[in-house]
Order: C-alpha cells, then sequence, then structure tokens
C-alpha cells in the first residue's frame, strides 16, 4: 500500500513537472536588427518558431513591462506553424540577459537572450590622456600646404633666381671684399682731419692699430698679435714691393718710439706716413684684384 | 732727466756689449743663454740651465764669473750631499773649546749648482731658501750673503733615472730658465777652430760690482708705458685661463703662470730694453724675454704631455692670442 502511493506520488510529480514545463515552442532561432546595439538602441528582434502540435499563437493584449526593458511594438509574421515574432525593444541594461517572459497565449517565450552593448569600455583600463583637438576638415591640407610653402619656397626661388645667383653671390663677395679697404679709408681721412688736434701719441696709436686691424682682414696672419719685429717679417709676405713694406716697418718702429718713448714728429711725417698707408694699401687691393671707385682715394 | 737716462743707457749698453764680448772670446754662439744669464744677473735672479751635456753650460758660468770681478764656486749635486755641504755648519774647535762658524760655498758671489736635480729635495731646499731670502742662518746666526749673490743651476733633460725634479714652487724662485740647444754648424766649425787645441785665452774683469749696481739701477730707470704694463699682465693672465672655448691651448694648461712671474717679465722686459739701447720698452722686448720667464712657471696637462707639447708652444700660442699694443 504504501508503495503504492509512492509510485503514485512520484509519476504525479514526473506529470507535473512535464505539464508545468511545457512551453509549446519546438524550437526556435532568433535574429537581431542590428547585430551589435547599445543601451537605449531600437532593436528589432525576429524569432523564427516552430510550434507544437495543437499549440497557436496569440498576441497579448498589453505589451509586457519590464524595469530594465521598454517593448515597443509585438508582430506574428508568417505561417501558423512556422511562425515569425518581431519584438522592437530597447534595453537599458548592458551585458546579457533574457528577456521578460512573454506569453503569445498557450505559448510561453522564456528563453530569449539578449546582449546589449556598452559603449563604455567596461575593461578595467587606467584613464586615458586628453584627446586631440578636434581640427576642422581640410586644416591638415592647408597646414601641409604651408609648410611645405615654407620649406620648398627658397629653394623655388633659388631655382627661379638661378642665372642671376652667381652674379649676386659675386656682389655680395665683392662688398664684403671691399669693406676693410672702405673701413681703413675712412678711419685715414678721420685721422687726417685730426691729426693737429689729437696727441702725437694718440695719433700714432690709432694709425697703428688700423694698419694691423686692415692688414689681419687681408691676410691669413693676425696682425694685431705680432710685434713690430714680426710685422716687419710678415708685411714682405702680404706687400709685394720690398720698398713699400720696409717703409711701413720703419713706420711701425717709429710709431713704437712715439708711442712707448714719449717722442714726437712734425705734421708732415704724420701725412707722409698717412699717405704711405694708403699706397701700401692700394697695393694689396690691386694685388687681390679689388677694384675701387676713385671717391675712396685721395 | 731724459737725457740723462739716455747717456746712462747708452753707458749701460756699452757695458754689456763689452761683456758679451769677453764672454765671447771662450763661449763662441749660445748668444741667447749668455744675454739670459746676463739679464738674470742684473734683473737680480737666479738662473735655470737646462741643455744635453756637453754644450758649454759650465764653461759659460764659469767665463761669466770670471768676467764678474767676483767669487765663484761650483757645487756637483749629488744623492748624498747634505744641505750643511752647501750652507756651512757649526766646528768645534778643539784648542779653544768653541763652536765656530764654517761657511759652505754658498758663501760666494756666483754659484754654480750643476745637475741640481741630482740631489735630493732638502738640499735643493736649502739652496733656493737662500736665493730667495739672500741669508743663510748657522746655528743660531743668520749670515747675509754677499752681493751679487747669483746662482746658476744646471740640470740635465736625459737621464732622468735618480733623479729629483725641482716641484713648481721651487721652479719658480728662478727668474729664467734658459733652453742650451746644440750650436749651429757654422758655429761648431767655428768651436772646432777656437777649442780645438787647448789654450788659455785671458778673460778681463769688466763687470765690477759697482758696475752692475750702475747697470740695476739704470735698468730700474727704463720707462714702461701703461699699455706696455697691460700687455704683460695680459699675457699672464692668459696662462690663467680655464677651459675657454675659444682659446683652444687652455685645455693644455693645468696651472698658469704667478704673479711672480709678472713681475720678472715686467724686470726682465726693461733689461732687453737696455740691451738693446733704449730707454723704453717696447712690445719686442717683453716678447723676447716671456719664453725664458715662463716656460718653467706653465705647468701642461697630461693632454699637452700626450700631445707632445712644450711649454713654448703653449707661450707660442698665448702670444698669438693676446693683442700687442
Amino acid at each position: 500500500m504504501r508503495r503504492f502511493f509512492l509510485t503514485l506520488l512520484l509519476f504525479g510529480f514526473i506529470f507535473l513537472a512535464m505539464t508545468g514545463a511545457d512551453t509549446g515552442i519546438a524550437g526556435l532561432e532568433t535574429v537581431f536588427l542590428p547585430r551589435e546595439y547599445y543601451v537605449g538602441d531600437k532593436v528589432e528582434l525576429r524569432i523564427s518558431l516552430r510550434i507544437e502540435e495543437g499549440y497557436s499563437l496569440q498576441l497579448p493584449d498589453i505589451l509586457p513591462e519590464s524595469t530594465w526593458v521598454d517593448f515597443y511594438s509585438i508582430e506574428i509574421v508568417g505561417s501558423s506553424k512556422k511562425p515569425e515574432l518581431r519584438i522592437v525593444f530597447a534595453s537599458f541594461i548592458p551585458g546579457t540577459r533574457t528577456l521578460p517572459p512573454l506569453r503569445f497565449g498557450e505559448v510561453l517565450l522564456d528563453t530569449v537572450k539578449i546582449h546589449t552593448s556598452s559603449l563604455v569600455d567596461s575593461s578595467d583600463v587606467d584613464f586615458v590622456g586628453i584627446a586631440d583637438q578636434i581640427l576642422l576638415p581640410g586644416t591638415r591640407i592647408i597646414f601641409t600646404l604651408a609648410l611645405g610653402g615654407i620649406l620648398l619656397g627658397p629653394v623655388a626661388l633659388l631655382l627661379l633666381l638661378g642665372p642671376f645667383r652667381k652674379k649676386i653671390k659675386a656682389l655680395i663677395e665683392a662688398a664684403r671684399g671691399r669693406k676693410p679697404f672702405k673701413k681703413l679709408t675712412k678711419k685715414l681721412k678721420e685721422l687726417e682731419e685730426q691729426r693737429e688736434s689729437i696727441s702725437c701719441r694718440r695719433f700714432y696709436i690709432r694709425l697703428s692699430l688700423e694698419v694691423r686691424e686692415y692688414l689681419s682682414k687681408r691676410s691669413s696672419v693676425d696682425f694685431t698679435t705680432l710685434t713690430t719685429y714680426d710685422m716687419g717679417l710678415a708685411l714682405k709676405r702680404v706687400v709685394k714691393n720690398d720698398d713699400i713694406s720696409e717703409q711701413v716697418y720703419k713706420m711701425m718702429k717709429l710709431a713704437d718710439i712715439i708711442k712707448f718713448g714719449r717722442e714726437t714728429t712734425n705734421d708732415s711725417r704724420k701725412v707722409s706716413d698717412i699717405v704711405l698707408v694708403r699706397i701700401m694699401c692700394s697695393m694689396i687691393e690691386a694685388d687681390a684684384g679689388l677694384v675701387h671707385s676713385g671717391r675712396n682715394r685721395k | 732727466m731724459i737725457n740723462n737716462l739716455e747717456n746712462r743707457v747708452k753707458e749701460s749698453s756699452e757695458s754689456i756689449k763689452q761683456c758679451q764680448k769677453e764672454i765671447g772670446k771662450k763661449i763662441v754662439g749660445q748668444s741667447s743663454m749668455i744675454n739670459g744669464m746676463l739679464m738674470a744677473l742684473i734683473a737680480g735672479g737666479h738662473v735655470l740651465l737646462e741643455g744635453v751635456p756637453g754644450l758649454a753650460k759650465t764653461l759659460a758660468v764659469k767665463t761669466l764669473a770670471e768676467v764678474i770681478d767676483a767669487d765663484f764656486r761650483r757645487v756637483q749635486f749629488t744623492p748624498d750631499l747634505l744641505p750643511a755641504d752647501l750652507t756651512g755648519s757649526m766646528v768645534f774647535r778643539q784648542q779653544t773649546g768653541e763652536f765656530l762658524v764654517r761657511k759652505g760655498p754658498v758663501f760666494s758671489n756666483v754659484i754654480l749648482a750643476d745637475e741640481i736635480n741630482r740631489a735630493p729635495a732638502k738640499v735643493q731646499s736649502a739652496l733656493l731658501e737662500a736665493m730667495e731670502e739672500k741669508q743663510i742662518t748657522i746655528g743660531d746666526k743668520t749670515h747675509q750673503l754677499p752681493y751679487p749673490f747669483f746662482v746658476l743651476a744646471t740640470q740635465n733633460p736625459i737621464e732622468q733615472e735618480g733623479t729629483y725634479p725641482l716641484p713648481e714652487a721651487q721652479l719658480d724662485r728662478f727668474i729664467m730658465k734658459l733652453l742650451v740647444d746644440y750650436p749651429t754648424p757654422e758655429k761648431e766649425l767655428e768651436i772646432l777652430r777656437l777649442m780645438g787645441f787647448e789654450k788659455k785665452q785671458k778673460i778681463s774683469k769688466v763687470l765690477t760690482k759697482d758696475l752692475l749696481k750702475s747697470l740695476q739701477e739704470t735698468a730700474f730707470g727704463v720707462l714702461v708705458d701703461e699699455r706696455i704694463e697691460e700687455y704683460i699682465v695680459a699675457i699672464i693672465t692668459a696662462s690663467r685661463q680655464k677651459e675657454d672655448a675659444a682659446r683652444s691651448y687652455t685645455r693644455f694648461i693645468d696651472y698658469g703662470a704667478s704673479t711672480r712671474a709678472t713681475i720678472y717679465l715686467y724686470r726682465c722686459a726693461k733689461i732687453a730694453a737696455l740691451f738693446e739701447g733704449r730707454t723704453f720698452v717696447i712690445p719686442d722686448d717683453v716678447k723676447s724675454v716671456v719664453y725664458n720667464v715662463l716656460r718653467h712657471r706653465i705647468v701642461l696637462s697630461y693632454e699637452a704631455e700626450s700631445d707632445e707639447l712644450t711649454s713654448d708652444d703653449i707661450i707660442d700660442q698665448i702670444l698669438k692670442v693676446v693683442p700687442v699694443p
């Protein structure tokens, strides 16, 4: 008797389980449009169903409600044996979840899982740096063109001026080459004008300094660091005329006597020394192939 | 005043020429060494002579001593020499029972310290102290050294084993370091003809103590323009520049010339002018003595030694950057 009751209870459970789990769905296929969707996106879910014999689908009277998903519409299309459900919904919770149970008459749909993607990267990452400034379309092209113009502009200019380049270079070099002579001429003129107003010592200090500076610029030797004796030797290499180089050397010796020995000399000697320096410079300029306009000469 | 100076300079110049002539009777060539020795004597300084053996260093010193009317002693520096051998010591006299001062060879007018770098540092110090202070203390009594007191030390640049190189501080006490080089073939031939047979040359004592004093006074009176003074200081300070990119030689110098070098360069430039019979100094005078005065005072760096540069090369580079007044 007891055994009979137990067997009955077991079969009762099995029956209840079988009847309770029966949803009327033999199989289903789901398609999401779009395939990937994010929180708040409207998604159309198409479910192709295979209904078991004896079951039929019925649209629910009212759309189901849920805290995390909004249903906008539900449609049934296709044949009664192979119907298709079209459910439009929007999910508000990212991740994979099961849709709330949906009852279509005798058929219960409670196994449909959806995956809502999130715009926010949920992986464990550090803060990223500030993104670059967003440029207006075309800005990069303008920048590239401007940079190209700056870099290639001078080259293009040189190519355009190619035929004149050598001439311009020669003119610059000639102007540079004339500079020491022009400077000396100017200084000699000043000295000549001031020869009576400044002391004899001051006159020869300035004259010897100007001569040294001029010769340094006109040769590879630094005359400003040469003593008078050494200068005498170096002058022979710079000034081709021995007589002039000897006279300049003697003038520098006299300059030493006046500068350091407190001696003096007369005005005519000062003038002749200026003339001597002018002759020497003219010779050096001529040897160097530099032609000067007459207004610089006295 | 200037005329008086001119006359004195003229007379002094003549006397110097006379000395050079007398020395020239025994020494052929080596005019740079002879002039250097005479300059140092007039400047009241001492000279370090460096040269290989057989270049008449000792003979030159002996001849100079003969020209000067003065005592001359030669001391051969050896490793076993003691300071007392040089300066003198107290000697006990048994007969009287007293200690007497026995003066050493340093109590002479002209001393030749031959191969000074062969004696230990304490002996070198004893001599260098005498050179600086011109007095010697023996026992508890200080003795003044005679006038003139002129030390000529020689050293050999080769055979450096077992020598005691003079420290920089002691080298600085020599007014000049003169390098004695081989004579030219022409001079060598002249030497051969003069010295081929030993013959006695009579040297006149033309440089008396009074004349030396007069030469020193005249040299003191030689005019030095302020621009020349500035030139001297510019040369010395240029030797002390450190790590100056514009002056490439600075990396070759560990220590530049001392203030004593400035004073000696100034004095020697005056004497160089006197030698030329001039009453004033010109840059050429400074340049003519700068090598002798500075070469032992500039301490070269390892870099200079690895590049086989000498002090003279560095002085050359210094002179190339210092503007001449």
